[in-house]
């Protein structure tokens, strides 16, 4: 088991936003979080990133608890991509990549040639190689999410958590990343664990959905399974029709929201 | 090999050079200017044979005695406050941060006026009150400011309540002791006038802080740029790391402070000029901003107290007359080129 939560409870003061969740994430899984705003799956992520601290439960990476293991140590085996536009400013995109480096670094180490073929494999992993020497001021949306997951694959995890990772991007862009990411899981054997707010895209490109209402587990499982008319009516109080459409000699599954739930008494 | 060309294709590759080691050149130069001009004039050879040569020269007791430990004094405090100045800018990425921010000056400003009025004939507890002033009050604005760590929003803040309460203090000990301020209003200007090789043996330790810091931390202050998640996510321990940059920003402004008086300026728009130039990576931007920290304070102090000679303008004065000008010259050209 690559990541385990178990009776995990997360929250700000007193107030619990994440309630005793149970997750096991395997090697192979490429899952996506979804629920309504304000559910607690973006902080759900967050702890399991071990960015948030944890009120009770444990979380354990590779059979170790991460609020005890090393940062550095951690850091190699998973990377997070937080929503944040956050850039540094006027640095370079390689200079940007180049930080991911910084787990594998001793006090006193300059970079290696293990550090520079690192590197140079996640440029070309996200097509970015072309754009190294260029300021990340003067990146596109799209490449500027693309120099991120670099500067995360710079690290070589085995797992990546993605926070909306296509939130401002156009739907060229959306769709993009999002095949970009589904091609590292299948080609690398990355874990990959993201909260999508776009239905659609979480169908098609993760083999596994945990939705999250109210800072529980609503359901989670496979796509066929928890992509379903009643979750998506009760997890977002819509009434939906899911279709299946083929194309290109794959089924998709897109979700079509057509009316809000009319709430009745109180 | 994949290094250095990687290095060289840098968009400010040539900048970066130019800056480091034309600041060299340049602080060297300013350091022989500063110990060869004053009312005295020495020609280079007389400020060598000065040092080199008998005890008992006049040249030896003016370049030894008096010139030597106030540039070295002047460099020191430059390198200081430049490095204070870019490790906070860092720390709270905030372009307009200062040592200021953090108490230091309010709480030297405050403990060395106390001295000089309330306890005149202790005249040379002054630096060592000053210092103790700078880090009592850093204390505290840092203790207000500890939330897991220090929270560089509440440090502002904090920072500002600390810096008014100082300040209230200071403009008390003026109204009350009105007949006594005068000796504080130089101290006040800031400036090298009577800085001994005391002084200098004062600074020195954390000058040499401050270089280590150069060479060891500039990567933790480029991973923050990435914001706390990502730090965190690259496997910095940000609480850490902040806590310790902050302290060593803090005991480096604080000597400089001490021996130097309120130079404020130097903190805030050095390591902003150097930007400019060198861009954020903090490789380039903490050495750079330590040597032209050095050179600027030595080269404004030496023209301070030679342009109108017999008379010394307080450097303070001076710098800012001069800094801020060509600052705003600097950021208008910055703002052009975006």
């Amino acid at each position: 088991m690559m990541l385990e939560a178990k009776n995990l409870n997360v929250g700000y003061g007193s107030r619990l936003i994440v309630k005793n969740i149970n997750l096991s994430v395997a090697s192979s899984d490429i899952i996506s979080i979804i629920g309504p705003n304000g559910s607690g799956k973006s902080t759900l992520l967050r702890a399991l990133a071990r960015l948030l601290p944890v009120a009770s439960g444990e979380i354990r990476l590779s059979g170790e608890d991460i609020n005890k293991k090393n940062e550095k140590e951690i850091a190699k085996l998973m990377a997070f991509m937080p929503q944040s536009t956050d850039f540094p400013g006027d640095i370079t995109v390689r200079e940007l990549v180049s930080l991911g480096r910084m787990p594998y670094r001793g006090f006193l180490d300059e970079f290696g040639e293990r550090d520079f073929q690192a590197i140079n494999r996640a440029l070309e992993l996200t097509n970015m190689t072309i754009y190294q020497h260029r300021s990340v001021l003067a990146l596109s949306g799209g490449e500027r999410q693309r120099a991120r997951l670099a500067l995360a694959l710079a690290q070589e995890p085995q797992l990546l958590m993605l926070d909306e990772p296509t939130t401002y991007l156009d739907i060229r862009h959306q769709l993009e990343l999002m095949m970009l990411i589904h091609q590292l899981h299948d080609d690398l054997g990355l874990t990959v664990i993201m909260v999508l707010h776009d239905l659609n895209h979480a169908a098609r490109f993760s083999n596994r959905i945990v939705a999250i209402k109210d800072g529980a587990i609503l359901a989670d499982g496979n796509v066929n399974r928890v992509f379903s008319e009643d979750n998506i009516k009760t997890l977002y109080g819509v009434e939906n029709t899911i279709l299946t459409l083929e194309e290109g000699g794959q089924k998709h599954l897109v979700c079509l929201p057509h009316d809000l739930v009319r709430r009745t008494g109180n | 090999m994949a290094s250095e060309s990687a290095v060289l294709r840098h968009p400010r590759a040539l900048k970066r050079r130019a800056a480091i080691w034309g600041g060299l050149v340049f602080l060297v130069a300013a350091l022989i200017l500063g110990a060869s001009s004053g009312i005295i004039s020495l020609s280079w050879t007389e400020v060598r044979e000065g040092i080199m040569g008998g005890v008992q020269s006049d040249n030896y007791r003016v370049v030894y005695l008096i010139r030597t430990p106030r540039v070295l004094c002047g460099a020191l405090a430059g390198l200081n406050l430049a490095l204070s100045g870019c490790i906070l800018q860092g720390i709270l990425r905030n372009p307009l941060a200062d040592p200021g921010i953090i108490g230091v000056t309010a709480g030297a400003g405050l403990f060395a006026m106390f001295v000089m009025i309330i306890l005149p004939e202790m005249t040379t507890l002054v630096p060592i009150a000053a210092f103790m002033g700078a880090i009592l009050s850093v204390s505290i604005v840092f203790a207000l400011s500890w939330d897991r760590g220090i929270q560089p929003l509440r440090m502002i803040l904090a920072g500002v309540a600390v810096a008014t309460f100082f300040g209230g203090a200071q403009t008390a000990l003026m109204v009350f002791y009105s007949d006594k301020i005068q000796g504080t209003i130089n101290w006040m200007a800031g400036g090298f006038q009577g800085a001994s090789w005391t002084h200098v043996t004062m600074i020195l330790p954390y000058s040499l802080i401050g270089l280590a810091v150069v060479f060891l931390a500039s990567r933790w202050l480029n991973a923050l740029q990435l914001g706390e998640e990502t730090a965190r996510s690259i496997g910095v321990n940000v609480e850490r790391v902040r806590l310790v940059l902050l302290v060593i920003a803090a005991v480096l402004a604080a000597s400089a402070v001490s021996v130097a008086g309120m130079l404020g300026f130097v903190g805030l728009v050095v390591p902003h000029m150097v930007r400019l130039v060198t861009g954020v990576d903090f490789d380039y931007l903490l050495p750079a901003s330590a040597i032209w920290g050095a050179s600027f304070i030595v080269i404004t102090d030496t023209v301070a107290r030679t342009v109108a000679a017999p008379v010394e303008i307080p450097v303070g004065v001076f710098m800012s007359f001069l800094g801020a000008p060509f600052f705003l010259y600097l950021l208008k050209k910055g703002m052009k080129q975006q």
